[in-house]
């Protein structure tokens, strides 16, 4: 196997690192706003990787251009999204969790 | 009867920044260009009808160093939350900081906002008056200046520079 080969199943590979860890704050962390700071951070390092990864896999200037695309556009999406979700948390007046 | 706004200064480079748009998106097929014209205009007279924004400085060199710290300051945020996640006894301990911003344009007070949910440790969550409502994962970390720098990072990004 080439070294980008290697370098390219390294990198995706530990980008679904991420991504599991992102899921398991998901599941783990106490309320909405704990939750959130897990999937976007998470995931964005994930998606970081995963981007890297497939960069590496190719040659071509038009699936590199499109692979930086999905990335920028993933992460304004999911900062907005995330910045929605906690606003509306308030809203409804939901309280932080706080340590006891 | 009023002009179309969509004739509006900077006509062509918007047909040609959507026209390369559809080209990546769509791997150049020459068929595909059927939904992509279409799919142009669409985009110009959506894009003529969106909430204007203030004119904005842009630095180069601004933006280049913005993306080192940004892809630093991902990765930290990301094995910051992913050990959290992971740590059998959960170490958290949140708390709600009101940051005052300096910046003045609503491009960049956006930016900021979004900005912040990617970093270690902190995420938006409400702008009002001036204030940015910040959620923090950790007590102990020292939000503020860590806000207060990014906010410098993003005024050098913009030409706006802070005493």
């Amino acid at each position: 196997m080439s070294y980008s080969g290697f370098a390219s199943i390294l990198f995706t590979g530990l980008g679904l690192v991420f991504f599991i860890a992102g899921t398991v704050g998901l599941l783990r962390f106490p309320d909405v706003y704990t939750r959130l700071h897990a999937l976007t951070k998470a995931d964005n390092l994930g998606l970081g990787m995963v981007i890297l990864g497939l960069l590496l896999n190719t040659n071509r200037v038009d699936i590199l251009l499109k692979l930086l695309l999905i990335w920028l556009v993933i992460l304004f999406s999911s900062a907005t999204c995330c910045y929605l979700i906690a606003q509306t948390g308030l809203n409804m007046k939901i309280k932080p969790w706080e340590k006891k | 009867m009023m002009r179309s706004r969509i004739f509006q200064k900077g006509l062509i480079s918007r047909i040609f920044a959507l026209a390369l748009l559809w080209w990546l998106l769509t791997g150049g097929a020459m068929h595909s260009w059927i939904i992509g014209i279409p799919a142009i205009l669409l985009g110009l007279y959506v894009h003529a009808y969106l909430p204007r924004i203030s004119p904005f400085r842009f630095s180069l060199k601004g933006a280049f160093f913005f993306l080192l710290y940004f892809l630093k300051q991902s990765f930290l945020a990301g094995l910051d939350v992913a050990v959290r996640a992971f740590h059998p006894k959960l170490p958290l301990n949140p708390s709600l900081v009101s940051y005052h911003y300096r910046l003045t344009n609503e491009l960049e007070v956006v930016f900021f906002a979004n900005t912040i949910s990617l970093l270690p440790g902190t995420l938006s969550t409400h702008i009002e008056k001036g204030c940015v409502l910040v959620h923090t994962l950790d007590q102990s970390q020292p939000t503020y200046d860590n806000l207060r720098d990014l906010e410098n990072r993003i005024g050098k990004v913009f030409g706006e520079e802070f005493l």
